[in-house]
């Protein structure tokens, strides 16, 4: 390993750990019994298999959307509408699995390939958006998310099934199309699986394709990218168009084997933490597998505290923040002594 | 402030790039650095700005040995370098630009709230009058930017002011200007050294010259007449002849070390036929550009055939990067006109030059060789193998060793692009352009950078390629003998005029 190596994975640890030690500070500050919240914080995670599996399960979703997300990052734009991708693919893949009615294996696939478009889909206004307008994706993709966001909270609040059962829900999705929670009573499924497998998959088309090659350099060096005759516009659908569906994947796997139902606002921080999760593991897919589990495991702990402690606040929100200030403030800093350099 | 090295090493894995060099540079002169590509003057300009460490020896400031672990150090030292392409932020004014190189990375003030001090508005009148401060770095050319750099530099009031080719954008009325001012800093007491391949600008302008050949000093003479009297014994590694004039008429230098060309055709081969160089590769109809705040195009018409080499005289004034830029299809918004591109099959495609991208040139068999050749035909932060593997379908690190043994120099692929010479640069971008198997070649100002070997195999290689019927097209001809070309056009106040056509291509 290169000093450079090292350094670099040394900064990039240095985010979670500020969220690990605002946690325990707060757990300190303001927990009734600080020594089993400090414990319940550290070891519960692995002694129970009910936390431990609700941490791979979170773990997993941080995995898809977090490629998602360090796709687009390698390529050169910054996906930030991660959250409205992840709700629309999780409410289109609720309303096709609630209209079908084929074999399991075959709707699953329906609804996967459907709910992989919506999220696409959502992305590629942003790439439309910019071709045409020269819209930055930036703010195009978190615009488009705003702008879903609520319009899927208004069709979940008008559906019938919220007006008859009270809850501000789809349907539930039948019991065939459902991914069996594989280590109960935790929520976890198959999908932490196919989270793996997508993660080694991102990697190998990153790092062993011409694809990869391509998308490689035009995060890098634009202008060099254009120069060789690669084509932008080919780029920007692309890796939009595979972020946006990775993202949506979350929201289908959320749906499919987590909540079997698209209620309002199940989405909620994903989008955020993919973000996160893409920005530490440095937008490499395979560092996007273990920077999911550490932060899986900081967020369901520091919930599961705030829970146990009886916190008039959440902890993982707060901790949540500080990750993403520790990511962003080196960022900044970087940025303007790169300028200075210059 | 008297800079002295002794015994400065710097080694890499594969290549030892400064060997056991000693040198003094007395404060108060100009001392010109000089020899060829790889000769290790870069490597010496970056070990004392602080940019590289040593592997072994040491650097002495009057005396006092000094450890610099940054440039941040060196600059604190009083060492400021000026880079031949330096690295500015394009998004921002060049008053800004040079606020953040002059200002503590600690002090607090948007950049939009300074005001162009007193001080900087003299430095301007004196070194660069035609520099708009207020103009984005974007809109700049070459020899602005470097002006930019300067002002930044000499605003930190240096004790020891290191430049790496200054001259390398700058015209000839910009060069006298330049070192009449050098002069002026250098009596005031400051230590300038100056890089240059330019035999005139080390004879002419220089007290001292040091003179290095792969990483070893061949010698430091006390004064340019003791160069220039060793140079007329030792004719092979002399720098350029004369900076900046066009050379007619005058003979290659001696045979080449190395080869840029993929599989180029000997010298002396048989010329192409007459039918085949009546063919144009490219021919520009009215072509007119008018980017925002740059020198305007107002109208381009030019031909490049198969089996020649043309070429355009100009100025960055006179709107030779609008030129380059809309040619290349890297800036064409508000271009007009039309552009032919003919393969050599006779097969021809006729576009709007709105319309004319890097891709399409590239799909037409075009190589093109920027004069950006830091951030448009490279970037710093790519590896080598990178920069070389960028046409490859597959096996992106063996296309990197091919062309790496094929440019015959001593790099690995996994190597940084920043880690190289500009000299090493030109030749792997070259050698990696040539080796697409071109049916045109578009180079821009391509002998900047290159010392008097690199210039002469470059030119026969060029040669070599318009006898086996390529088409050569050469956008500013800096220090390239137009005795070569077949064409000549000349590009003036933004509009282009032949200058001369010969019928065949020169023996």
């Amino acid at each position: 390993m290169t000093a450079r190596t090292a350094r670099s994975m040394l900064s990039a640890l240095i985010s979670p750990a500020a969220g690990i030690a605002v946690c325990v500070a707060l757990i300190l500050c303001c927990a009734k019994t600080p020594a089993a919240a400090l414990r319940s914080l550290f070891a519960d995670s692995f002694t129970s298999a009910y936390y431990f599996g609700t941490m791979l399960n979170t773990a997993a979703f941080f995995m898809l959307a977090g490629c998602g997300s360090a796709l687009a990052i390698t390529g050169g734009v910054m996906n930030l509408g991660g959250e409205g991708q992840v709700y629309a693919g999780g409410f289109v893949g609720c309303i096709v699995l609630n209209a079908l009615r084929l074999p399991a294996p075959l709707a699953c696939c329906l609804a996967l390939l459907a709910s992989a478009a919506a999220g696409a889909l959502l992305a590629l206004i942003s790439a439309l958006l910019r071709e045409l307008r020269g819209a930055r994706v930036l703010l195009t993709t978190f615009l488009v998310s705003s702008a879903v966001i609520p319009l899927i909270d208004g069709l979940i609040t008008a559906s019938k099934n919220s007006a008859q059962t009270n809850m501000l829900a789809l349907p539930y999705i039948t019991e065939a199309y459902r991914l069996p929670h594989i280590l109960p009573p935790s929520p976890l499924s198959w999908s932490f699986a196919v989270a793996l497998v997508v993660c080694l998959i991102a990697w190998a088309v990153v790092f062993k394709t011409r694809t990869g090659r391509t998308l490689r350099l035009w995060g890098t060096a634009p202008v060099f990218a254009t120069y060789c005759g690669y084509s932008t516009r080919r780029n920007t659908y692309l890796t939009l168009a595979v972020s946006g569906a990775l993202h949506a994947l979350t929201g289908f796997f959320a749906v499919c084997g987590t909540y079997y139902t698209c209620h309002k606002g199940f989405y909620a921080n994903m989008g955020w933490n993919a973000l996160n999760v893409a920005l530490i593991a440095r937008a490499n897919p395979l560092a996007v597998m273990p920077v999911s589990l550490l932060l899986s495991w900081i967020f369901t702990s520091a919930s599961r505290v705030s829970l146990t402690q009886g916190f008039d606040f959440d902890i993982a929100g707060i901790v949540q923040s500080v990750i993403l200030f520790s990511i962003a403030i080196p960022l900044v800093v970087t940025a303007k002594q790169r300028e200075a350099r210059r | 402030m008297t800079v002295e090295t002794r015994g400065l090493t710097k080694s890499y894995p594969l290549k030892t790039a400064l060997d056991r060099v000693s040198v003094s540079f007395a404060g108060g002169h100009i001392h010109a650095l000089v020899g060829e590509n790889g000769a290790g003057k870069s490597t010496l300009a970056r070990l004392l700005c602080g940019d590289l460490l040593p592997t072994d020896g040491s650097i002495l400031l009057d005396g006092t040995s000094v450890t610099f672990a940054s440039p941040k150090d060196a600059l604190r030292a009083g060492i400021v370098p000026v880079h031949q392409r330096p690295l500015l932020a394009t998004a921002i004014t060049a008053h800004e630009n040079i606020i953040l190189q002059v200002q503590d990375s600690r002090a607090r003030k948007p950049l939009f709230l300074h005001a162009p001090t007193a001080e900087l508005r003299s430095l301007r009148d004196r070194w660069a009058e035609h520099l708009h401060l207020n103009a984005f770095v974007k809109d700049l050319g070459g020899n602005m930017r470097f002006y930019v750099s300067l002002l930044g530099a000499l605003l930190r009031k240096p004790r020891v002011l290191l430049l790496d080719e200054p001259s390398a954008f700058l015209d000839s009325t910009e060069r006298a200007r330049l070192y009449q001012n050098l002069r002026t800093l250098a009596d005031s007491g400051t230590n300038v050294i100056v890089i240059t391949h330019s035999r005139a600008e080390a004879t002419t302008c220089a007290d001292s010259v040091t003179l290095l050949q792969n990483g070893t000093l061949i010698e430091q003479f006390d004064s340019p007449k003791a160069y220039d009297k060793w140079l007329t014994q030792h004719p092979v590694i002399a720098p350029n002849e004369t900076p900046g004039t066009i050379q007619g008429g005058e003979s290659l230098p001696p045979a080449p070390k190395q080869s840029f060309s993929a599989s180029p055709s000997p010298r002396g081969a048989p010329l192409t036929p007459p039918s085949a160089l009546q063919k144009n590769a490219i021919a520009v109809m009215h072509l007119s550009s008018l980017p925002k705040k740059r020198p305007a195009l107002l109208d381009a018409s030019l031909t490049a055939a198969y089996g020649a080499i043309t070429a355009v005289t100009g100025l960055q004034e006179a709107a030779l990067d609008t030129l380059e830029d809309a040619l290349t299809g890297m800036e064409t918004a508000s271009a007009t006109g039309f552009v032919t591109l003919t393969a050599t099959d006779g097969a021809s495609a006729t576009v709007r030059a709105s319309k004319v991208t890097p891709r399409l040139l590239r799909v037409h068999r075009t190589a093109i060789v920027p004069s950006d050749r830091t951030f448009r035909a490279a970037h710093p932060d790519i590896t080598v193998e990178q920069l070389l593997s960028v046409y490859a379908k597959t096996d992106p690190r063996g296309t990197a060793l091919r062309l790496i043994r094929r440019a015959d120099v001593h790099i690995t692929p996994e190597q940084s692009v920043a880690q190289l010479s500009g000299g090493m640069l030109q030749r792997l971008i070259l050698t990696r352009e040539l080796a697409t198997d071109p049916a045109l070649l578009m180079l821009c100002n391509p002998m900047q950078g290159l010392d008097i070997q690199a210039q002469a195999t470059l030119c026969q290689t060029l040669v070599a390629l318009a006898r086996a019927g390529k088409a050569v097209l050469v956008l500013g001809t800096q220090d390239f003998p137009l005795s070569l070309c077949q064409t000549v056009y000349a590009l003036e106040s933004g509009v282009l005029h032949l200058r001369f056509a010969a019928t065949e291509i020169p023996a």
